[in-house]
Order: structure tokens, then C-alpha cells, then sequence
């Protein structure tokens, strides 16, 4: 998990507001969800890399260990739309029962296979680019979103290590006992299993230790909280996100004119 | 004026079965006291903790009766975040009291959520961090802190938010001697020069007492004694052992022997060197067989059953945890494996089962090189024991627990039940197997997860800091446990920290720092040499520190006797020669 976490570091998305970030993230949702055709899907994503490399100045080795988590994702989702979705008159290129490789069939899965990673590594870029206190901070102050939600957010970040620390504890302690030492997918199910217990049971005292913690430091004695920060709102963090937004709506007109819902 | 804080008849009962959990308690502390809590598990201490900070009632339930004022507020009707600015918590686990990443945001999470204004805010976070020694970790991430940093944040970030009183609950059990030391000189220093009144709930005080005007001592609910420190200790000493199953400091020990002897020393010691100026004083000090040295046993040559050469170990991200290190373990033996966190003892002994391979170098076990074998395999050989037991049950109950490798080898049946309830006695948990582990307590899951282990007759049992958390009592009966399997030729090595266990029951010890192996050889040679053993991980015996204090005072030269027990048992011997 670690590799999606937030890293420091100079550049222009690490410089916009967290709202204007969010408002890009969700433009690229949108826009990744009404292309269809799988080359405009392609360029969206080689404009996403760019946008990871030179605008976010990630190191390329971080960002594509992370991306390629997506990417596996994408290929199993890329396979299972070539096998099964459904020809619609297109030309079929392989059949076999009820498998079915056609022209459609490889448009779709190319076009979903590329639309997952799109999302992914944007999202992906977010959270490496945004620091979580300015984000809760920009939540609170822009957004005004109550400080109690804003904050259970974080505080949920600051557990990933922790747990994450704890589980290869675990894998270790059990391995020593024989348990788990199978490769194979059955003994990765009973793998997972048996760490639920233990991570819940752990995740439970430090629960009651957190809220006893947190009402001792006053957490919620007061619907708000003193700004310490004041982060500043770039305007071409707003440009940025306004012309993603115009490029979606001019490609949502574009859509439309092409399947023909607007007549000229 | 009356105390900063002040209990009348203050009884509480838990929520969930109204049992009583403090029984008319009645105290009264000063400010700028430091006040040391002792007493046994489930004795109340935590308790009476929570409830001088309001938690309880306020947060975890629970009825409170009679009174309780802390700086003039009702500690059962005013809010905890009120409170608060008066009475500041810490806790044992340094991660789940921590509510944000960074250190800076973590010191300002306080007084922030009480709105304090902004420049104020700022200002508190500069003068705590520089009061912990902090100052310039503002952009730290929390998690990638020491031991010690950590609590010292935690310190930092209760300071924020302006109390008078401190209370720790056992702040350093986690901590390797380095960040104990940290943590206890800071609130030495937030007791002398910040008048700040710190409240400690410890097991072991060996350290604390000279700290200390008072220590509180709890069993079931109750205040049993209230006084300065010397005079708990002598009225208790000994009753803390025996009836308690707490741990007695060795100079309080110390003072307790020569009353058995029959020399009750002058003033009840509490340090080093009053205990050797009272020692000297009485008769018993000459005693011959402190002086010479018996005959050292033959040892015969053994093959050795583990052979490290020059193993050299990297983490993935390139951190060289291991460098160049070649060790050599003997049949028979206690090993004790010591060094700070992240010195490389736990990467070392993860190599011994084979979760982690050498990157350079070879691990010859029995004559075999280990490093094309499985865990699976090399765990016929070799237990591990990791530091928390829950880590490391697998099944539903104790029986299953201990039948679970033997099962895993195709054992059914009687012969299942025999070789589970042979393992069950040898580690005293007979009468337990219908129990869930996780049911049971601390020193018992201890006892479980080797059991577990013995289940398959390890030739090398490795333990990480087996008496971490436990009391007297429980320790005791691990010690017990160890010995017996030494008795029957298992080696054990030891992970630990801990100066007392070393110096009581291992025969040879290693010593880790950055990597590399700085000492091998008996306990007595490290105490001994300490300042030559490029180490800030290890503390001096309290007794050795005693035997110090001793030879400073006279021409003859006390033996280094490394605990009581052992200078106990020279003038036993003694005895029986006589």
C-alpha cells in the first residue's frame, strides 16, 4: 500500500489546491467514461503519463510500481470483455463455445482495459501529489466539509503502515509454525483468512486506544478547529481544472454529434 | 491550598458488570510531585489513571462515586477536553495514541481543536518540541521515528496543551534502553525545571527511584501504601515479591539479603552507592567467597550446532542490515542476542529460520548449509517465538494450538493427545486446552507460542524478548520453563533488551550495532568492559553498579557479581563448605 502514499516533493501538482486537483480527477472520470473509441482512450492516457512526469515530476519507477497494479487489474478486465462481450454484427474472429472474439469485443476490452488504467493512475497521481492534512485542510475551509468527516479520512491514512507492519508480522510468525508455506491460490485464500482474525482483534484495541486518545487531545469539543496553515489556491490550479472540464464537455458534444443526438 | 490533585472516598465501577474497580481511594498529590503508581496486573493503577483524567467515566462509562478534583475541577462531571489543559495522558503503545502523520500537525492537534488562536498555536509547537529535544522533526513523518522519539512527540503534543500534571502509563515498555533513557531524563527535566507533576505507572523502577517523592502502591482497588520512597520499600520490599509478584529493585533486594544474613543495613538504600556505603558496613561484606573467584567448570569441546560466516545481509531499498558477521553457537548454551532497534538482531535471528536469506556468506546448521532450505524444513530444527504471541496462534483453541504442527506431520489420535498434553504440563498450562488463546493471559500466550514451538523438539529455540511486559511472577516462570529445556540440552537464544535476564541466565552474549557484531563472549565480560563495547544499548546491572560503587570504597576487590541472586549463592556455597 505504501506505494500509493503521499510523496513530497516540488512541482506543479504538488504546488494546486487539493479541490482544483479533485475537480481534474473527476473530469478525467468523466471524460475516460464516455470515450468509447480505445485510440482517444490512448491518448487520454499518454496525456496522463505526461501529466505524472513532467507537471507532478513523480520518479517514473514510483509512479509505474503503482500503475502497475491498474495494469493487472486492466488485463484480467481486458480479457474477460474480449472472451465474453457480445459481437453486435461485427466480424468474429474466434469461437468456441461460449467464447467469442470479435471486432466489438476487442474494442470493447482495449477501450475498458485502457479506461481502468486512465482512472487508476490519475487517482493514482492525486494521492502521490496531495498532502493529506492540505487536502483535509481544503476540505474543511473550501469545501466546508464538517471537520469531524473531513478528519476521520485522515486519521484512517495514518493506519495503513501500521497495519501494514503488523500483517507481514504475522505471515512471518505463521510461516515459522508451517502454516502458509504453499504456493497456489486456495493456500493464498487461507492465507488472507487467517490474518483477518488477528488484524481485526489489533484493530479493535487500537480503535479504544484512539478515541481515548483523540478525547484527550479535545478532538470534536468544538464543531471546528484553529486553522494553522493557510494554503494558498493557486489560479492556474483552477485553469488547469476548468480546461479539463471544457475538454470534456466539448467531447460530450462531439459524442454526441457523431451518434447522432444532435441534428445540425 | 489543597492539592493539585485530591481523591476523597473515590470508588468507581466498571460499566459493562459493575464490578468495583477502586475501592475508597484517597490521595492527595502536590504540584510538581513525581509520583511513582506500583502494583500488580488488574490492581487498578490504569484505572485510577483514567479516572484522574476523566476518561472514565466520561469516555469509557462506568459510575464513579465520591469526590475527585484535579486543579479545582470535578473530575467526574467536567468534560475530558476541559480537563485536559490540567491533566495530560501517555500511553504504552507509541502508534495508537498518535491521531496524525506528521509531527508537527500531531503537537498542534490539541490546542487546535480547542481553538486556540493561530500564533499561539505556533508558538506552543515550537516551545514543546524544544522542550523534548525535538525541534527541526516538525516535517517528520511520526511513523519513520524511533521508539523514543515517538513517545517523546506524544510528550510533546499532551505539553501543547498546557497541563500541570503528567501520567504515564508505562511509557517505555516498548522501548529499547536508548529511548528509555530518553523518555525517563525529559520528565526528570519537565519535573525540576518546568514544575510539571509527573504521575508514572512502572514495573520496573530500578532507574526511577531517585526520581521519585513518593511512591503509590495498588493491589485490588486499593491505596495499600502512600509515602516517600525508602519507606514504601522497606515496609514492602519484601512483600512485593512474594505476595505481589512484583519486581523489587536490586538494591532494595540487596538490603533484603543482609537482613536474611542478619545485618539489617542502617538506612534502607535507593541508589548504587548508598547501597554500597551500607553494605560496607556490615560484617557480612567480608565474607571470603566474595573475593575469590571459584574454579571455572571445564567446558568441554563441543561442535558447534550453528556456524554464521561472514554474512553480510540488504534489505530490497538497499539498507544493510547485516555486515560481514561470523558467529559460532554451542549445544547446551543460553545465547543472548542484544542490541538497539534496528541494530540487525532480529534481522540476524530471522536468518537462523530462514525467513530471510543471506545476501553474502553461508549459515551452516548441523553441518548443513541452509540457504537453499525452506522455513518449512529448517522449522524441524529451530522454534521461533516472536514477541507477541497472538501473531502467532492459528487455531480455535489451546488444544488445537499445540496440535497443530504435530498434525501438519500426520500424528492422530492418542498419540496426538499424549504428545499435546505432555507439552501442556511441561510449560504449565495443563487444564487449559478447551480455552481460545486469545482468552488467556499475557504470560500464559507467552507460554503457549512455545509451547507450540517444543511440540517439536527444537535443538535451537530462538526467543524474541520473552519477558517483555510480563511481571515477576510470569517471568519467573518463563525463566523456569528456559531452564528446564536447557537442562535438556535446547539451546535457547534470547533476543532482548533486557539487562536483568541477560545478566541472570545466559552464558554467552552477542551484541549487535549497525549491523555488526561489536562483542561475543560471557555477560560478565561485556558488564565488565562495557565502556569498550562500542554499544549505547546496553545498561550496567544494578548490581554490578552496587559492586562498582563497593570497590571504590576498599583496597580488596569485590568479584562483579551481575544480580543478588548470584552474590547470594557465593555466600551460600560458602555456607556449605564451612
Amino acid at each position: 500500500m505504501l506505494q500509493f502514499s503521499y510523496l513530497p516533493g516540488e512541482s506543479f501538482f504538488h504546488r494546486i489546491d487539493p479541490v482544483s486537483k479533485f475537480a481534474w480527477l473527476i473530469a478525467i472520470a468523466f471524460i475516460a467514461y464516455i470515450v468509447t473509441t480505445p485510440l482517444h482512450q490512448l491518448v487520454m492516457a499518454i496525456l496522463i503519463v505526461i501529466c505524472a512526469l513532467l507537471l507532478a515530476k513523480l520518479p517514473a519507477r514510483k509512479f509505474f510500481a503503482g500503475f502497475s497494479v491498474f495494469m493487472s487489474f486492466a488485463v484480467f478486465l481486458f480479457i474477460l470483455q474480449l472472451l465474453f462481450a457480445p459481437p453486435e454484427n461485427t466480424r468474429i474472429y474466434f469461437e468456441f463455445g461460449i467464447i467469442r472474439i470479435s471486432e466489438a469485443s476487442l474494442r470493447f476490452a482495449m477501450n475498458l482495459g485502457i479506461r481502468v488504467i486512465n482512472v487508476g493512475s490519475s487517482a493514482l497521481i492525486f494521492t502521490m501529489t496531495t498532502e493529506p492534512a492540505r487536502l483535509v485542510n481544503s476540505m474543511i475551509t473550501i469545501l466546508r466539509v464538517p471537520y469531524r468527516f473531513a478528519y476521520a479520512f485522515y486519521a484512517a491514512l495514518r493506519y495503513i503502515p501500521v497495519f501494514e507492519n503488523e500483517a507481514r508480522n504475522i505471515l512471518n510468525a505463521h510461516a515459522v509454525r508451517g502454516a502458509g508455506m504453499d504456493e497456489g491460490f486456495l493456500s493464498k485464500v487461507r492465507m488472507v483468512t487467517r490474518l483477518t482474525v488477528p488484524l481485526l482483534i489489533s484493530g479493535l484495541r487500537r480503535a479504544k486506544n484512539s478515541a481515548i486518545a483523540m478525547e484527550g487531545r479535545a478532538f470534536g469539543a468544538y464543531p471546528t478547529k484553529t486553522i494553522r496553515v493557510d494554503y494558498p489556491v493557486p489560479r492556474s490550479g483552477i485553469l488547469f481544472a476548468v480546461v479539463w472540464w471544457l475538454a470534456f464537455v466539448a467531447y460530450f458534444i462531439y459524442v454526441l454529434n457523431t451518434t447522432g443526438f444532435i441534428r445540425t | 491550598m489543597a492539592g493539585l490533585i485530591e481523591l476523597s472516598n473515590y470508588s468507581f465501577w466498571a460499566a459493562e458488570n459493575e464490578t468495583q474497580l477502586l475501592h475508597n481511594i484517597n490521595l492527595e498529590i502536590e504540584p510538581g510531585e513525581f509520583v511513582i503508581i506500583l502494583g500488580p496486573s488488574g490492581s487498578g493503577k490504569s484505572t485510577l489513571a483514567f479516572c484522574i483524567t476523566g476518561i472514565y467515566p466520561n469516555v469509557l462509562g462506568g459510575r464513579a462515586e465520591g469526590v475527585g478534583r484535579v486543579a479545582d475541577l470535578d473530575v467526574i462531571e467536567t468534560p475530558v477536553p476541559q480537563l485536559a489543559t490540567h491533566v495530560g495522558m501517555i500511553f504504552q503503545d507509541p502508534d495508537s495514541q498518535f491521531c496524525n502523520l506528521f509531527v508537527d500537525e500531531e503537537v498542534a492537534f490539541g490546542p487546535e481543536n480547542l481553538l486556540v488562536p493561530r500564533e499561539e498555536v505556533i508558538r506552543r509547537e515550537e516551545l514543546t518540541l524544544k522542550q523534548v529535544g525535538l525541534s527541526g522533526f516538525e516535517r517528520r513523518f511520526i511513523n519513520e521515528l524511533s521508539g523514543g522519539q515517538k513517545q517523546r512527540v506524544a510528550i510533546a503534543s499532551v505539553l501543547a496543551m498546557g497541563p500541570d500534571v503528567l501520567i504515564l502509563d508505562q511509557p517505555t515498555a516498548n522501548l529499547d534502553p536508548v529511548g528509555k533513557s530518553e523518555v525517563y531524563n525529559l520528565l526528570y527535566d519537565l519535573n525540576q525545571k518546568q514544575n510539571k507533576t509527573v504521575i508514572l505507572i512502572e514495573h520496573q523502577v530500578d532507574e526511577l527511584i531517585k526520581y521519585a517523592t513518593r511512591i503509590i502502591l495498588m493491589d485490588g482497588g486499593k491505596i495499600v501504601a502512600n509515602g516517600p520512597p525508602r519507606q514504601v520499600l522497606k515496609d514492602w520490599a519484601r512483600r512485593l515479591e512474594t505476595e505481589m509478584g512484583l519486581w523489587v529493585p536490586e538494591v532494595a533486594r540487596l538490603a533484603l539479603l543482609a537482613e536474611d544474613h542478619g545485618y539489617p543495613m542502617s538506612t534502607f538504600p535507593l541508589d548504587a552507592e548508598e547501597a554500597a556505603q551500607a553494605w560496607l558496613e556490615l560484617p557480612v561484606s567480608k565474607a571470603e567467597s566474595l573475593y575469590i573467584s571459584p574454579a571455572a567448570e571445564a567446558n568441554p569441546e563441543q561442535e558447534s550446532f550453528v556456524n554464521i560466516e561472514h554474512v553480510s545481509y540488504s534489505y530490497p531499498n538497499g539498507f544493510k542490515a547485516l555486515q560481514d558477521v561470523s558467529l559460532s553457537i554451542y549445544p547446551g548454551n543460553v545465547v543472548g542476542l542484544m542490541g538497539e532497534n534496528g541494530s540487525g538482531k532480529t534481522t540476524l535471528s530471522r536468518h537462523l529460520i530462514g525467513l530471510l536469506k543471506p545476501t553474502s556468506g553461508k549459515i551452516m546448521m548441523n553441518g548443513e548449509d541452509i540457504a537453499e532450505k525452506k522455513v518449512k524444513s529448517i522449522a524441524k530444527d529451530v522454534g521461533y517465538v516472536f514477541q507477541y504471541p497472538e501473531h502467532q496462534f492459528v487455531a480455535d483453541t489451546v488444544f488445537d494450538e499445540i496440535a497443530y504442527t504435530p498434525r501438519l506431520e500426520g500424528k492422530k489420535g492418542d498419540e496426538l493427545k499424549e504428545i499435546v498434553n505432555k507439552t501442556l504440563i511441561q510449560v504449565g498450562l495443563f487444564g487449559l486446552d478447551g480455552r481460545h488463546p486469545l482468552t488467556l493471559s499475557m504470560g500464559e500466550k507467552r507460554r503457549l507460542s512455545i509451547a507450540t514451538m517444543l511440540v517439536r523438539n527444537p535443538k535451537l529455540l530462538i526467543l524474541d524478548e520473552p519477558t517483555a511486559g510480563l511481571d515477576f511472577r510470569n517471568t519467573q516462570r518463563m525463566i523456569d520453563l528456559l531452564m528446564n529445556l536447557r537442562a535438556q540440552n535446547t539451546i535457547i537464544m534470547l533476543v532482548t533488551h533486557t539487562t536483568q535476564l541477560v545478566a541472570s541466565f545466559v552464558d554467552h552474549v552477542f551484541v549487535m550495532e549497525k549491523g555488526e557484531l561489536v562483542f561475543s563472549g560471557t555477560p560478565q565480560g561485556l558488564f565488565t568492559n562495557l565502556s569498550h563495547v562500542n554499544t549505547k544499548a546496553i545498561e550496567q546491572p544494578e548490581m554490578l553498579k552496587i559492586v562498582n560503587q563497593i570497590n571504590l570504597r576498599q583496597e580488596q576487590k569485590m568479584l562483579p557479581f551481575l544480580t543478588v541472586e548470584k552474590l547470594q549463592t557465593a555466600l551460600d556455597n560458602q555456607k556449605e563448605n564451612v
